[in-house]
């Protein structure tokens, strides 16, 4: 027996590279968006923004491989789950960098806070409650406190999306949908 | 409820062995196809399935093939009441060089099924069946071969069902058909599988996948030497997570 469909079997490594590709835009937006909330950096926040159309450029361009392939080579078994796999994380990684953009607009609204709200910084990794309290305790840092917090919801559905992609390969290998949160 | 159930059936071609240990339950009332490369035994093991090979000289079979629970290669079995419940359609349509109605009245006249008021309604009944009554009612007297292909094959589909059978063989069925004509005798085994039980042999993967409630994967053994089932499972499954990488590697048309 030898080996057949080579075109298919390049135009599926081709799909595979384009939601990796777009799987590194969207990892390199959300790296810098905590960055730029981090370190206060406005420029580096609308470098974030800016990179965000292009992120959505290539997840229709990965949709469009995709539905190319269920229409002209009636994929099956592997080939079917790699392809509705392809689909549906690059949704979630699409959708991962809108995260990354909405902390960007986050941490350029909070150039306008009060300068000592910089002591705030440190807090962005701590939980909820420990925002709150400080929020509580010094009504000044309301306002940057509201802003983390929003943040943090952002950062919570990156990792909501994270998991669905992880949800999603387990998919393509095995053919099992299982929930990684239950 | 399985209508047959094979249990490690080997078949022999004089010395030669060319089905090695099949084993498979096939569904009543249900479409199960025989997917595999060519050679691999799929045509031979449909034949076993109503003694269409005895005729071979030199062919002999061990293991059993339970109709209903009855061993049909029992000493006693009678093989012409054997083929007359389980009916066979071929590869490319073969109508008898006869009108349409003695077409389908061959079988009920051979097996004196029917009387010739009865016979006309059994004729009517079987090519409304397969939906060919419609096209061909005003022409019965027409010769049978000067139909498309399509409708010969479904000619002979009805053929098969004027003797009233349980189970219905189709090797490649469509393989001589245009897609439109393909379509229509896919549509037709969907209807048909809530009366007859069928086993169809196919080339065509998107096709097992279509029109099969099961399917079954077959495959040389290791030697090369002689064809058997690997994996047998619901259709949606074998074509979305099939077991064996070697059915994966088959429906995804990577290897055969």
């Amino acid at each position: 027996m030898t080996p057949t469909r080579a075109h298919f079997t390049q135009q599926l490594a081709q799909l595979t590279e384009d939601v990796l590709h777009l799987g590194s835009m969207a990892h390199h937006a959300y790296r810098q968006s905590l960055q730029a909330l981090a370190a206060r950096d406005a420029d580096l926040a609308r470098e974030v923004i800016a990179a965000d159309p292009a992120m959505n450029r290539m997840r229709y361009d990965v949709e469009a491989e995709c539905y190319t392939l269920l229409a002209t080579e009636q994929p099956v078994a592997g080939d079917l789950r790699a392809i509705v796999a392809a689909l549906t994380v690059a949704q979630d990684l699409e959708r991962i960098g809108d995260h990354g953009k909405k902390i960007a607009r986050i941490s350029i609204r909070m150039q306008q806070e009060p300068k000592s709200i910089h002591q705030v910084d440190a807090l962005y990794k701590q939980t909820f409650n420990v925002v709150l309290s400080y929020m509580v305790e010094r009504p000044r840092w309301i306002g940057a406190g509201t802003q983390l917090l929003q943040a943090m919801h952002e950062m919570e559905r990156v990792a909501d999306r994270a998991t669905n992609v992880a949800e999603r390969v387990i998919y393509s290998v095995t053919g099992e949908l299982i929930d990684l949160n239950a | 409820m399985d209508k047959i159930t094979v249990e490690r059936l080997s078949f022999f071609y004089g010395a030669k062995r060319a089905l090695t240990d099949v084993s498979i339950g096939i569904p009543e009332r249900q479409i199960t196809a025989l997917i595999g490369p060519s050679g691999c035994g799929k045509s031979t093991f449909l034949r076993c399935l109503n003694r269409m090979n005895d005729t071979i000289r030199g062919a002999r079979v061990e293991g059993r093939v339970l109709l209903d629970g009855q061993d049909i290669y029992a000493a006693d079995a009678d093989v012409v009441a054997l083929r007359s419940r389980v009916g066979m359609v071929f590869q490319r349509p073969n109508p008898f060089p006869q009108t349409i109605f003695d077409n389908i009245a061959f079988g009920p006249r051979v097996l004196g099924l029917a009387s010739n008021g009865s016979l006309a309604d059994t004729v009517e009944r079987s090519l409304r069946d397969v939906h060919l009554w419609d096209e061909v009612k005003d022409n019965l007297k027409q010769d049978a071969l000067s139909l498309s292909l399509g409708q010969q094959q479904r000619l002979c589909i009805a053929r098969v069902i004027a003797v009233k059978p349980e189970v219905i063989l189709m090797d490649e069925p469509c393989s001589a058909l245009d897609p439109i004509a393909t379509l229509k005798v896919e549509d037709l085994m969907r209807e048909l599988s809530q009366n007859y039980t069928i086993v169809i042999v196919t080339h065509n993967m998107q096709q097992a996948a279509r029109a099969s409630d099961m399917t079954a994967m077959m495959m040389l053994t290791d030697d090369k030497k002689s064809g058997t089932i690997i994996e047998v499972g619901p259709a949606r499954r074998i074509f979305t997570r099939p077991s064996d990488p070697r059915t994966e590697g088959y429906v995804t048309g990577r290897y055969g």
